[in-house]
């Protein structure tokens, strides 16, 4: 490397590390007024000292930060009666219409994901005591027997009107299987 | 092998000064050439009064006016002692060329200019400063254009103080050139005055103290830091330039 090019090289870095060096200067400035702005109990005090020019944006946030936390926290009104709520309520829907309409159509996929997720989610889970049979109707249509083994999951998917359980069980190939047993025999055969 | 860089743009207030500056302060050997009416590179000399100068001012008086209407003639004329000075550089040497000038003096390297300078085995390099401006594009582009027969090396610095070139322009225009950026600075007023009377000289080395008596504590502080951001912000965007001025 020529002299001169390790001189243009030097001078760079030397920019650069007075750069950096201003920067820091600025920055522990900016913490020491920050410092002393957040000992001043009166907020008052504190935001006249947003205006301040030696803090630097991040430190105007945070002296900012703490006004919020010393000024008292909004406070929610009970209403008074039921007709005021309903007044408010009714008064708030006739500004609000578009939002609301809004809402409510953004609500309808939400809620129908909702009910598909609890009707096809389990009541409760326990294990098999021992080696079973079963016969599980699958929702194509045909019926097959599979064994379960002891300690396998057992997920109870309801119950019907005469009070029988509707067992489920999850096969790749071909979805969820229903089988339909007594309180008892679920009873002898599993733990919950 | 002695190399010398040009550093032009037809337009002016573009900040080819303050790039050719970026470059002096890189280099802090490299003479200066001043191409432009009246001599606004002062602070390498002042109050030098003995001894060789680093800033050599070649005086153009040849307004845009009569520059149309001769057809160039009344601005080449001027170039002669322009031409000579760089003929007889020995060291890499800066040559800031100014607003309405630039066109002129590159339109005047004749073929026996190139052959002499490839005897003497001087090389050119061009750095053009572009901004968002129509003319400052478009005749940054003629002029790369003009330069690619005798130049070793282009270099097109874009200056973002009237907003940002559309990418895709700037690289057709820059065409092999290497593309750097200066970002846009906002200054106070007192640190504008400041690099207008000093130019990038008289940062490194700055202290709060030197303006804090002056202007009180926290602008002065405000003022360093800028300064001294703005002159490392030039000598990045001249780096490529100045490492090829330097090699």
């Amino acid at each position: 490397m020529s002299k001169r090019l390790a001189t243009l090289k030097a001078r760079l870095f030397e920019a650069k590390a007075e750069v950096d060096a201003s920067k820091r200067e600025l920055r522990e400035a900016s913490a020491r007024k920050l410092a002393k702005l957040s000992a001043k109990s009166d907020p008052a005090a504190r935001l006249a000292g947003l205006k301040d020019p030696a803090l630097t944006p991040y430190d105007r946030d945070r002296l900012e930060q703490t006004i919020v936390d010393l000024l008292p926290r909004r406070q929610f009104n009970i209403p008074r009666s039921l007709a005021d709520t309903m007044n408010a309520g009714l008064r708030h829907a006739r500004y609000h219409w578009r939002g609301l309409g809004l809402l409510g159509l953004l609500l309808i996929p939400v809620m129908v994901l909702g009910v598909v997720a609890a009707s096809h989610t389990g009541q409760s889970m326990g294990t098999f005591n021992n080696n079973y049979e079963f016969s599980w109707a699958f929702s194509n249509g045909h019926n097959e027997v599979i064994p379960v083994p002891a300690g396998s999951a057992v997920v109870v998917a309801g119950r019907l009107p005469n009070g029988d359980f509707r067992l489920r069980y999850w096969k790749a190939s071909d979805g969820y299987g229903v089988a339909v047993i007594s309180p008892e025999t679920l009873a002898r055969i599993t733990k919950f | 092998m002695p190399r010398i860089l040009l550093v032009a743009q037809e337009t002016g207030g573009v900040g080819k000064s303050t790039l050719a500056r970026g470059v002096a302060e890189g280099i802090p050997d490299a003479p200066i050439i001043e191409i432009e009416s009246t001599q606004r590179i002062l602070e390498y000399d002042h109050g030098k009064t003995k001894g060789s100068m680093r800033v050599a001012h070649f005086p153009v008086r040849a307004d845009r006016a009569s520059i149309d209407r001769t057809g160039g003639q009344a601005a080449r004329a001027e170039f002669d002692a322009v031409i000579n000075a760089m003929i007889s550089v020995t060291m890499p040497s800066i040559i800031d060329i100014g607003a309405n000038t630039a066109g002129s003096l590159l339109g005047s390297f004749d073929d026996e200019f190139v052959a002499s300078l490839a005897e003497t085995g001087i090389e050119i390099g061009l750095l053009v400063v572009v901004t968002s401006d129509a003319s400052a594009l478009t005749d940054g582009a003629k002029l790369l254009a003009q330069s690619k027969r005798w130049t070793s090396a282009r270099f097109v610095v874009e200056n973002k103080l009237r907003g940002d070139v559309d990418p895709a322009m700037l690289k057709k225009i820059a065409g092999d050139a290497e593309i750097t950026m200066l970002a846009k600075w906002e200054f106070e007023p007192r640190t504008v005055r400041f690099l207008q009377a000093t130019g990038l000289y008289a940062i490194s080395g700055l202290k709060t103290s030197d303006f804090q008596k002056e202007y009180g504590f926290s602008e002065a502080r405000r003022m360093v830091g800028d300064l001294k951001g703005f002159r490392l912000a030039v000598m990045e965007a001249v780096r490529p330039a100045a490492v090829w001025l330097a090699s």
